[in-house]
């Protein structure tokens, strides 16, 4: 009799101590893990660099697959309403990422009111477009999508349009779970985008410790850049591009130039403020020998001309002309390697 | 009866669903997103420490780039970002406490980027005519009427930059007006010169102070507290959400103990059930059953057995089965029944019993825990036998008289 009540319950009797057991033991595990881990340290503080001027990187990871969709996107007339603009119509790749006109060209022959920048290196932009208004590629992207003057379409029209492509549908759905989207869209050109960098300038071979990679010229034109203070804004990765500054500390530039537009007021037209006024993003110097017309108002034709006016407006000084052509020479050191990039889009 | 079983079914399944809930509820403080949520406000802390001495290296001069305090900027933004994501086992209110923190670091933030910004372009302007003045002047110095003023005024200028010395601002105003006279009076300096020196000079007069103040106000910027109040408002609700998953672990624990109890209620009332019904078949066996254990104690007897030895059940049980029973059962086969034991065969053999005047057949039979003994009331058969023995013999005896007879007549 006891032996068969032990027979029966030995079995149940072992699975529930178990059972219990492993219960206790998972609570005490999940105490144990709850404890605050200690906080990393992190990496270290970056230390003050010598130079006010930082290379760009050699190479940037990408998804050469968004690369490519993006590519295609950026050339795409389709993003806007009348199918006559593409990005590459006002960034054209193969001008240094402008199109070299003061003021561009949107659909119906339309005139825009800011010069088109480049669009090489804007990855590394603290802010997108002169007066700062987008924080993102992607949030830049919305506003020539939107503008009247420039593409004049909208999401949903270009999703719907894109959408009739097998070619399009088949490399979104590949890439993006969500398929063809506005968001997928911003991403593709964003990543493009960010592809358009230029590394290996000779400033940066320079800056990278090859003393030969400048000319003496070059290097006295660097002096110069620096002594005369224009690196007091122009620094950093891109030469500007990290900060604001009124155009005209110096003397009115726009009394002087006259005309004055809304677009003129800058990054008052963001924020309201009126300490904002004909205050605008310092615009990189990376490969500026190659992207005239200078200037928000495109007014500055070449290098000399926009170098004069900086010194007048921004610096309140005067500078012999053979300082201004040093500093000239200087800059074409600044151009770095467009070509791989812009001809895989002529093919 | 199938009602029954389906309900016994649905039962379990009830009490087993409530327990999964109970301890998906206890264990719902997921530890991993905690840690990314803490370590995220550590970051922060972090982050907004570094940014200010970014924002201190750009004012004096240690840094000559605006990158890092860009970095700087985008990383605490990220981090703002990242952690809007409250994790999900903080309770409704608590997320609403946390947003509202959230929302006013995103504000102050805000706040700071765009005293960071000012501060940016103003520190610029400032910097350019701070190293511009000492080379204009050295250029003016060529010319001696006013060199002497020029050299003072840049003395003060430059003082004036290392110090907070209000007082050197009317000290230079009069030096900027004394220059303007005399060069108005018709000195020979160069004029356009002059008026830059002075112009820079109105400058760095005019950009210090806001620097200096736009350096305060950014480093005044409560984003630290803003921080702090994060972490303790997250830690309390991290706390509570603890405590009410500790409380469901209890409730867990409860309620596993009375799942336990219950199932050990079951298997007992089974055990007892067939228990019940072994005993119910031997006492109703016409045989007479006895039990021993292996230390000859009468375990269980039956009815049928007791009136067989004409005594009581009650009397017999837990008695030592040499003494209480009859010698002629019991110890008479002694041997018989220790075999049984050490050789665990079955033994059987018939005896007589005299206070009920039958003979019975006794078959023992071994087992883990003793002896089972069977009695079987063979009087009858055993009677039958014996007539049928007389029988026998008498007709043998006839048969051998009459053999007899039958040879003396020959």
């Amino acid at each position: 009799m006891k032996r068969r009540l032990q027979k029966i319950l030995r079995p149940q009797i072992t699975v529930l101590i178990w059972f219990c057991l492993v219960l206790l033991l998972s609570w005490q595990w999940a105490n144990v893990l709850e404890r605050p881990a200690v906080a990393n340290l992190g990496p270290p503080i970056e230390a003050a660099g010598d130079e006010p001027i930082e290379p760009i990187p050699l190479q940037v990871k990408l998804d050469p697959e968004k690369v490519a969709l993006g590519r295609q996107l950026f050339h795409e007339p389709q993003l806007s309403h009348d199918n006559s603009v593409s990005c590459a119509s006002c960034h054209d790749l193969n001008k240094a990422g402008t199109d070299q006109r003061t003021r561009s060209i949107g659909i119906n022959g339309q005139e825009g009111f800011v010069n088109s920048p480049t669009v090489f290196n804007n990855s590394f932009h603290f802010k997108q477009f002169w007066d700062g208004r987008a924080e993102s590629l992607e949030e830049q992207i919305d506003g020539p999508i939107h503008a009247e003057h420039e593409m004049g379409s909208s999401w949903p029209e270009i999703t719907e349009k894109l959408k009739q492509s097998s070619d399009y549908l088949n490399q979104f759905e590949q890439l993006y779970a969500e398929g063809i989207s506005e968001a997928s869209i911003k991403d593709a050109i964003a990543t493009f985008e960010q592809s358009l960098y230029t590394p290996n300038a000779r400033f940066d071979q320079f800056l990278r410790g090859d003393a030969n990679a400048l000319t003496p010229e070059e290097k006295e034109g660097y002096r110069r850049f620096k002594a005369y203070g224009c690196v007091s804004c122009h620094q950093g990765i891109l030469l500007g591009g990290n900060m604001f500054q009124k155009f005209g500390v110096f003397g009115d530039y726009f009394q002087e130039r006259g005309d004055i537009e809304v677009a003129d007021y800058g990054r008052f037209n963001v924020t309201g403020e009126e300490q904002d006024r004909f205050v605008f993003k310092v615009p990189s110097l990376r490969n500026v020998s190659l992207t005239s017309p200078y200037f928000h108002d495109g007014s500055a034709k070449t290098l000399d001309q926009a170098i004069k006016v900086m010194i007048k407006h921004q610096l309140g000084r005067e500078v012999a002309q053979r300082d201004i052509d040093l500093i000239i020479q200087f800059l074409t050191t600044l151009t770095g390697d467009l070509e791989g990039i812009s001809q895989g889009i002529s093919q | 009866m199938k009602r029954n079983q389906l309900f016994v079914i649905l039962g379990s399944a009830g009490a087993l669903f409530l327990l999964v809930l109970l301890a998906l509820k206890s264990v719902s403080v997921d530890v991993q997103k905690n840690q990314q949520y803490s370590q995220a406000i550590s970051a922060q802390r972090e982050k907004d420490a570094i940014l200010n001495q970014t924002v201190l290296k750009s004012r004096y001069a240690l840094l000559s780039s605006y990158d890092p305090l860009v970095r700087a900027l985008a990383d605490q933004e990220e981090l703002q970002n990242n952690l809007q994501q409250i994790p999900i086992y903080i309770e409704q209110a608590g997320q609403a406490e946390i947003e509202t923190v959230l929302a006013q670091n995103s504000e102050a933030l805000v706040e700071k980027e765009n005293l960071i910004e000012q501060f940016k372009s103003q520190n610029s302007v400032l910097k350019n005519s701070l190293t511009y003045l000492p080379v204009l002047i050295q250029e003016l110095q060529q010319d001696p009427s006013l060199s002497l003023q020029l050299e003072e005024l840049l003395d003060q200028v430059l003082l004036y930059s290392l110090s907070s010395d209000d007082e050197l601002i009317a000290t230079i105003n009069a030096q900027v007006t004394a220059i303007e006279n005399q060069w108005q009076t018709g000195q020979t300096a160069a004029s356009s010169d002059v008026e830059l020196a002075i112009a820079h000079t109105r400058i760095i007069l005019e950009h210090k102070p806001e620097v200096d103040q736009l350096t305060q106000n950014i480093l005044k910027v409560p984003t630290l507290e803003g921080i702090n109040r994060l972490e303790t408002t997250y830690d309390q609700q991290h706390q509570a959400a603890i405590q009410t998953a500790s409380f469901y672990r209890l409730l867990t624990y409860g309620w596993l103990l009375i799942l336990l109890a219950g199932i050990a209620y079951g298997v007992i009332a089974q055990l007892r059930k067939s228990n019940k019904r072994t005993v119910n078949i031997l006492e109703s066996i016409t045989d007479s059953f006895v039990a021993l254990n292996r230390q000859w104690q009468i375990t269980y007897i039956n009815p049928q057995a007791a009136e067989v030895l004409q005594q009581d059940v009650k009397a017999l049980l837990n008695q030592d089965f040499w003494q209480v029973f009859p010698e002629h059962l019991g110890s008479h086969h002694a041997q018989q029944y220790r075999r049984v034991v050490t050789e665990q065969n079955i033994a059987g053999f018939e005896a007589y019993y005299e206070p009920t005047q039958t003979w019975l057949e006794v078959r023992a039979y071994p087992g883990a825990e003793g002896i089972s003994i069977f009695l079987q009331d063979v009087t009858e058969r055993k009677q039958a036998a014996d007539a049928m023995h007389r029988l026998n013999q008498e007709l043998d005896e006839r048969v051998k008289a009459r053999t007899t007879q039958l040879a003396s007549s020959i």
